[in-house]
């Protein structure tokens, strides 16, 4: 049992706690507000690597671009902070980002990161699938390979007589189907 | 019950299932307590939008946990139900607030159902379909236009 007094002290502490985080929270709030006035975005597209496909989409670096514009009061498309419009972009065929890249710098930019996401799944499927193939070309080769060396020992030892002695079978029945056609 | 209170003092109060839809909430609670009957300020919603975000939490707040998502799977904006496309009937800045407010109460579905609703929109469009849509300015040179169109080639063959 804590006492009446011991009790007091733990609510006091629990309401102090309270009201810190929700200060915490209306300065982060306010934080927000602030920054989305003069904030820059820092988004640096990726260093291509030398496995990746060469792509002749220029890229804007997306840091000309600010948050300035993004005010929640404001209510045009483009005042939608871009990592949100880079959401709408992942949602968007091919087809329809080419469209959106041809309406603004801006849009350009954001497609062309999505496309070149969208370049580099489909490397990454096609490295698989070579992977997956060299696989399995490994294992067929070690699997015929006993075959593959009495073929070419044979090639290597071939006589006229082992041939004729080979292919004589097929001869003859090839002429037994030719002479009842002759009669 | 939790309470919140939007930018313009608005007061609602919801149940605890609906209102553990948006992380950021989930998080307060989690963080004050649940003995508490101070309201949640949300200083970057205002009254008629967290109204909406409201009406959009409670009709789904049966709807099971999204699945986790697979990052090679390209996305699609064609498998929006049928009451989302209807809720989502909107004007554009009303969009464009409701997309913003799930973004900050970080509320997954509604800001993937803001963005499928926005890319639908784009869908099917032409260039100056779409500047006119959005108030886009056009601020290419000819040249610069011409080369997007030549690299779009390059990009609609892959």
């Amino acid at each position: 049992m804590s006492s009446p007094l011991t009790a007091a002290t733990t609510n006091a502490v629990q309401s102090e706690n309270i009201a810190a985080l929700r200060s915490m929270h209306l300065a982060n709030c306010q934080g927000i507000n602030d920054s989305a006035i003069d904030l820059e975005i820092n988004v640096t597209p990726a260093t291509p690597t030398s496995t990746e496909c060469p792509s002749p989409l220029p890229l804007l670096p997306l840091s000309t671009f600010t948050l300035a514009e993004s005010h929640p009061k404001a209510k045009k498309a483009l005042n939608l902070p871009n990592e949100l419009l880079l959401l709408v972009c992942y949602n968007l065929s091919t087809p329809s980002l080419t469209t959106l890249r041809l309406t603004s710098k801006r849009m350009r930019s954001l497609a062309n990161i999505v496309l070149r996401d969208r370049t580099r799944i489909h490397l990454k499927e096609y490295e698989d699938e070579c992977v997956k193939l060299e696989g399995e070309h490994v294992s067929m080769e070690n699997e015929k390979r006993p075959h593959l060396r009495h073929y070419k020992q044979f090639l290597r030892n071939v006589n006229m007589n082992d041939v004729t002695e080979a292919i004589r079978p097929i001869l003859l029945k090839q002429l037994v189907h030719i002479s009842p056609r002759r009669a | 019950m939790v309470k919140i209170t939007s930018s313009d003092n608005q007061e609602f109060t919801i149940s605890k299932e609906i209102a553990n839809q948006s992380v950021l909430i989930k998080n307060m609670l989690e963080d004050v307590g649940e003995s508490d009957d101070q309201p949640i300020p949300l200083p970057n919603v205002s009254g008629a939008i967290l109204q909406k975000v409201i009406e959009y939490a409670t009709m789904h707040k049966d709807d099971p946990p999204p699945a986790p998502e697979d990052e090679t799977k390209l996305k699609t904006s064609e498998d929006i139900e049928e009451r989302d496309k209807e809720f989502m009937q909107l004007d554009q800045g009303t969009m464009f607030e409701i997309i913003l407010a799930a973004n900050y109460l970080d509320m997954k579905n509604l800001l993937d159902l803001g963005c499928k609703t926005v890319a639908n929109m784009i869908k099917g469009k032409s260039v100056e379909e779409v500047r006119k849509l959005f108030n886009i300015v056009n601020d290419f040179t000819p040249e610069e236009e011409e080369q997007i169109r030549k690299e779009n080639e390059w990009c609609e063959d892959r």
